[in-house]
């Protein structure tokens, strides 16, 4: 069985490091894929049902129900705020900044 | 002749329009509903009045000759925080509630604040706590393990980023971390100050007891008495900074509650341990220019079984407050005779009208008691063979709206939705939480911004409406019912207090836009169990509910006249 995490599809070392930050400082695992996959298709790899990925100069942040549009999306330069977001929806926090 | 019974509400306003004939039964034609504009009886009140009338005339094609109107009394309702407006002292202790969710460590220390840039050279002979600002959470932590190899003693440390728990992860994950915290530049470096985190799910527990406070912060035991502001303004958060400033007495200036006058001369303050007295009681208010018939306040409701949210609501000194003003200036009638091109004829008391409309509920035949719940007033009229008896109340819903906006931190306007339609709390995209505990599924996902809050539900549009408050929804739903058991059934105690009791065994109908809330209904059932009535909620012509009682029966009681 795999382990509960969410799942960043992204090759690109500084993305990594500020999505994986938020991450820490949520204490919510993280699961980094680096393959050139949707977040959509990164959501439905994820124990917890949740996926990011890098579309054109936005971080989309996807669900692996419900719908096949990004469920929050923002530019790539706020991927620390948008990171901290996705692990707080894992978490079950309000999501703060980028939650519209 | 076609006539337009008018009942101008301290929130709503309500038209019924209805033919006359001498001598034969009037033929309602419909009923038309606004919000009031202006205070309920100003002239201003006299625009949404035309616009209904002018509304239902263009849907009936014919105009009315004749305006149909109750004798007013408008109540003026506010809430007062009293803790707002007090200057404390918090006895020469500064304090600082950070908002982070993720603070780092657990446990509570004391030491000198000092700047992170300040940690070179030759450490300190005391413990500090070092300050880190804005910057990249590994230089940051790269600089504190280098203090502390060079032998500072660090017991906390304070981040203005969200970065407490990664700082704490790479420099020690024991040590008490306060993240988020905003105002970094306003702490006195070189003060002495305690830091404390509590464990996940509590609340700090020594920056919170005012002696523990004053041995962290080396305060002497005088100084320890003025600390308890301070100690108290901590109580119920996660994480707290308390920091040493000049030596004061602790002392508070607290803003005092108004005085209100009795009928016997004596005074009693507007305040969260007093309560108002009977119906009619109160002659005066210090702050208020008015003919008072009544006066009724209420605090924000106690939550039961929760002594830390009962403090948080009790600290803030919270008083609703509703008074009913006499009004012999007939402003809005005049202002009505002057734009309206028929006759304006004042025909009845709002509770006279109450009882004729109340009683075109089918099945009511001629209602013994009617109680009308609205936005301004509870009013109770009693009509037996040997006695009829109407009495009106200050405080009802509007006093509702504005504890339950003052609970939620919303204004009135909101608090009215909020107060009418059940909350849910959305745990995750899918899943809302109900106030019964249980659960539904959606099938498409709820709004980000809705995520982890508490939210209205029943918007017109079917979106949920997400507050700011941490309370959940089976918390908030005691709350929004314990305010509208204080006020609504609380007054319709006083009310029937004020009539000399109520018959047993009657029917009581119940109308008014209060009427229409069920947890009210089943409050004042609640409330008037004892009396073993038949409550039943009114249908005023069956086919209007408990609405438009007064307008509709302003209709029937001219009728009778003519």
């Amino acid at each position: 069985m795999s382990a509960p995490a969410v799942v960043l599809a992204s090759a690109d070392a500084g993305l990594i490091r500020l999505v994986a930050a938020a991450f820490e400082e949520e204490a919510v695992p993280l699961q980094i894929l680096a393959e050139p996959i949707s977040a959509r298709a990164a959501a439905l790899r994820s124990p917890l049902g949740i996926g990011l990925a890098v579309n054109g100069a936005e971080l989309v942040i996807a669900l692996s129900t419900g719908t096949d549009d990004a469920y929050l999306q923002g530019p790539v330069g706020d991927a620390r705020l948008l990171g901290r977001a996705a692990a707080r929806l894992a978490a079950r926090r309000p999501l703060g900044e980028f939650a519209g | 002749m076609l006539v337009a019974g008018v009942d101008v509400g301290n929130a709503t306003t309500e038209v019924a329009l209805a033919r006359l004939v001498p001598g034969q039964p009037p033929e309602h034609l419909s009923v038309t509903r606004g919000p009031t504009t202006g205070a309920k009886g100003t002239a201003e009140s006299a625009q949404g009045v035309l616009d209904l009338i002018e509304r239902a005339s263009r849907r009936l094609g014919e105009t009315p000759t004749r305006i149909l109107l109750a004798d007013l009394h408008p109540v003026e309702t506010g809430l007062r925080e009293l803790a707002a407006e007090s200057e404390e002292d918090l006895g020469g202790v500064g304090i600082a509630r950070p908002v982070s969710a993720t603070p780092s460590g657990v446990g509570a220390a004391a030491g000198q604040l000092i700047d992170l840039a300040e940690l070179v050279g030759d450490p300190l002979p005391v413990p500090v706590i070092p300050i880190v600002g804005p910057i990249d959470f590994d230089a940051a932590a790269a600089a504190l393990n280098a203090a502390r190899a060079a032998g500072w003693q660090l017991v906390a440390i304070i981040v203005a980023g969200d970065d407490g728990v990664l700082i704490g992860n790479r420099v020690d994950a024991t040590l008490p971390i306060v993240d988020e915290v905003a105002d970094t530049d306003e702490l006195p470096r070189g003060a002495w100050a305690a830091v404390e985190v509590a464990p996940l799910g509590a609340t700090v527990v020594q920056l919170a007891d005012p002696l523990r406070l004053a041995v962290l912060l080396s305060l002497d035991p005088t100084r320890a008495r003025g600390a308890r502001n301070a100690a108290r303004a901590l109580l119920g958060h996660r994480a707290g900074i308390a920091v040493r400033r000049e030596a004061s007495g602790g002392t508070t200036e607290q803003e005092q509650p108004h005085l209100a006058t009795l009928i016997d001369g004596s005074t009693r303050a507007i305040d969260i341990s007093t309560t108002p007295p009977g119906v009619g009681d109160v002659v005066a208010i210090e702050g208020i220019d008015a003919n008072l018939i009544d006066a009724f306040w209420a605090p924000l409701p106690e939550a039961i079984d929760d002594a830390a949210l009962s403090l948080r609501l009790r600290q803030r000194r919270a008083v609703g407050l509703a008074v009913l003003a006499r009004r012999d200036d007939r402003a809005l009638e005049q202002a009505l005779g002057e734009r309206f091109p028929g006759e304006v004829v004042v025909v009845a008391a709002e509770t006279a009208a109450a009882v004729a409309g109340a009683s075109t509920t089918p099945g009511a035949g001629h209602a013994p008691i009617v109680i009308d719940m609205g936005g301004g007033t509870v009013d109770l009229h009693v009509q037996l063979d040997d006695r009829d008896v109407a009495i009106a109340t200050a405080g009802a819903g509007l006093l509702v709206d504005r504890i339950c906006g003052a609970i939620l931190g919303i204004n009135p306007l909101r608090a009215e939705q909020a107060k009418r339609h059940p909350s849910v709390h959305v745990e995750t995209p899918f899943i809302l939480r109900h106030e019964d505990g249980s659960r539904t599924f959606l099938t498409s996902p709820a709004p980000p911004q809705s995520v982890a809050h508490l939210c209205i539900t029943e918007r017109q549009d079917g979106s949920l409406d997400a507050l700011e408050t941490d309370l959940a929804p089976e918390v908030w739903a005691r709350l929004r019912r314990a305010a509208k058991r204080t006020i609504i059934a609380g007054n319709l105690r006083r009310a029937i207090t004020a009539a000399g009791g109520l018959p047993r065994g009657e029917l009581a109908v119940l109308v008014g836009g209060c009427a229409e809330d069920a947890e009210i209904v089943s409050e004042v059932s609640l409330a008037l169990a004892d009396l073993d009535l038949a409550i039943a909620r009114g249908d005023v012509l069956g086919e209007h509910g408990p609405r438009a009682a007064v307008a509709v029966g302003l209709v029937l009681l001219h009728a009778e006249t003519l």
